[in-house]
């Protein structure tokens, strides 16, 4: 009985639309570790976080291949770190984890545009655009939030997303970004008109 | 609504504050029109906001993916320690927290670790043999060349200690001669050459193991330079008397009476290697060097008498050094000393 309402829960997990509380969750993570089986807590992980950790990368990246490396690369690294884990919660330290690699992968990428990107040159990256059911299914709306997302600047898109993406609180933000939640309260609420202003100027809010 | 009130950003510089920690809004926020109209945009975004990633799915396989990862991860390190055996490694591993970050870095790290490892483990046998071996040869072939006068001297090792030299910084080398003995007839020069250069070439190998055992030849002049000399005298404070065969060569006494015409011919043989001793220098001199014989043919002492090189110690060194190499055959009786003279 306990263990096909545990399948069905795995199974609501991997669509993405998980019933199941975040700290159901930790506790399945939490008792996985406990008895040493490390890939069945990782496991679990990934089914509860996993589509929202990778929805975090892309939001922040703003590009599927280099999503895809970091989520396998966070999972990795989530993976490595299992048994050090001393918290309660899982979520903060995953997303934590996420910025950290998302950072990294930025810094790269910043890095290798500007070292290899040459002036009238297609630049040679792979086809981001979204596929012909995701052009059905998006919505205008959000291609352009996306959009004005990607123009603000990398702490202050990391603050929004998580704030109002994620609906972390501004202690958890702090936790996950190492900063004061002061400090992202006035990001967020510095932002937000930007923003307003960036989709006014699309035409998606009138 | 007024120009005034739609100007108005007090919204967006407190209201948005106010919202975020979760305070009531400003009841100005509540009346003026443009302060509304920018909360409800400001609503709108933060629901698009929380909408906007519903899309968004990783690749249908990323689980698996990602445990594939992680098998070929532990697979490689596995293999890894159970290759150099090292099961604390293998635990540690396994059960413990991973480096983070790249899986590629910690695979070339251990790998490189471990070739290392092997390396050093599979070079040791190789290294042993090879000492084994060249100790072999060592045996077979070193000891030859430096017992081949030992052997011949033994023949006439005397039972007495050989006397103190009255100049101890030149010790003087095992006799040559001894190896032929021909005491019948007198030492020419060219006589006393040959067994000397058969010497030489022990001397070589003796000088590679730093054990100069076989006694440099006085060649003639153009063979040896007066640098080669200098370093000849220094092989042989290095401690040649420390050989068990060095003593007993130098005690060896022959039969004949001393040939004072033979002895001459020598001292002038080294007389012509000091005059070597003068390159590299403007100045130039002569002097007399007295020299008294052993009777097993060695030298048994020098005097040099140089006027006009009082101070240079390296020259003088470098003449003793030529005429301490002096070499006669052994003979009987008492020993004379012989004046020499000499440029350089």
């Amino acid at each position: 009985m306990e263990a096909s309402q545990r399948t069905l829960a795995q199974e609501d997990r991997r669509e993405g639309t998980s019933s199941v509380a975040p700290h159901a969750i930790d506790a399945e993570a939490l008792g996985a570790l406990m008895r040493g089986e490390r890939r069945s807590a990782l496991r679990t992980l990934m089914e509860g976080y996993g589509v929202s950790l990778y929805r975090y990368c892309y939001s922040i990246l703003g590009s599927r291949t280099m999503t895809d490396d970091v989520h396998q690369s966070v999972l990795l690294q989530v993976y490595e770190g299992l048994g050090s884990f001393s918290g309660d919660s899982f979520r903060p330290w995953l997303y934590a984890i996420a910025h950290n690699r998302c950072m990294d992968a930025l810094k790269v990428a910043r890095r290798y545009e500007k070292r290899f990107s040459m002036p009238g040159q297609l630049p040679d990256k792979a086809d981001e655009s979204p596929s012909t059911e995701e052009r059905i299914h998006a919505a205008f709306a959000s291609t352009s939030l996306t959009e004005c997302l990607g123009e603000l600047k990398y702490h202050v898109r990391v603050a929004v997303v998580l704030r109002f993406q994620e609906g972390f609180s501004y202690e958890e933000m702090g936790r996950i970004c190492r900063e004061r939640p002061e400090t992202l309260k006035m990001r967020v609420a510095r932002s937000m008109p930007v923003l307003r202003k960036c989709l006014e100027g699309k035409g998606v809010l009138r | 609504m007024s120009s005034e009130e739609e100007r108005c950003d007090r919204f967006d510089r407190e209201g948005i504050l106010l919202l975020e920690a979760d305070q009531p809004l400003l009841e100005h926020c509540r009346s003026c029109v443009s302060c509304r109209a920018a909360h409800e945009k400001h609503l709108q975004i933060v629901n698009r906001l929380a909408t906007c990633a519903e899309q968004i799915y990783p690749p249908a396989d990323w689980m698996a993916r990602i445990e594939g990862e992680i098998d070929k991860q532990e697979s490689v390190d596995v293999d890894v320690s159970q290759w150099s055996g090292d099961a604390e490694r293998y635990s540690r591993v396994t059960q413990g927290p991973m480096k983070r970050g790249v899986v590629t870095p910690k695979v070339a790290r251990s790998s490189a670790r471990h070739m290392l490892q092997i390396l050093a483990a599979s070079s040791f046998p190789v290294l042993c043999l090879g000492l084994l071996y060249a100790a072999v040869k060592m045996n077979e072939q070193g000891p030859g060349s430096i017992r081949e006068p030992a052997a011949a001297v033994s023949t006439q090792e005397a039972p007495s200690a050989p006397s103190a030299f009255r100049n101890p910084g030149l010790v003087p080398a095992p006799s040559p001669q001894g190896e032929e003995p021909s005491p019948a007839s007198p030492a020419a020069p060219e006589a006393v050459v040959s067994p000397r250069n058969r010497a030489a070439d022990s001397r070589r190998n003796a000088k590679q193991a730093k054990s100069p055992s076989v006694k440099a030849p006085p060649s003639t002049a153009k063979d040896k330079k007066g640098t080669a000399a200098e370093k000849s005298t220094s092989i042989f404070d290095a401690g040649l008397d420390l050989l068990p065969h060095s003593s007993g060569s130098s005690e060896a006494e022959g039969s004949s009476p001393f040939n004072r015409e033979a002895a001459q011919i020598a001292l002038q043989s080294s007389a012509a290697q000091a005059a070597q001793c003068r390159k590299g220098s403007r100045r130039s001199g002569s002097g007399v060097a007295h020299v008294a014989f052993h009777t097993s043919g060695r030298v048994h002492s020098i005097e040099l008498q140089m006027p006009n090189a009082r101070h240079d110690a390296k020259r003088k060194a470098c003449i003793e050094s030529a005429f301490i190499r002096t070499l006669i055959v052994p003979f009987s009786g008492s020993s004379p000393t012989m004046a020499q003279p000499f440029t350089y």
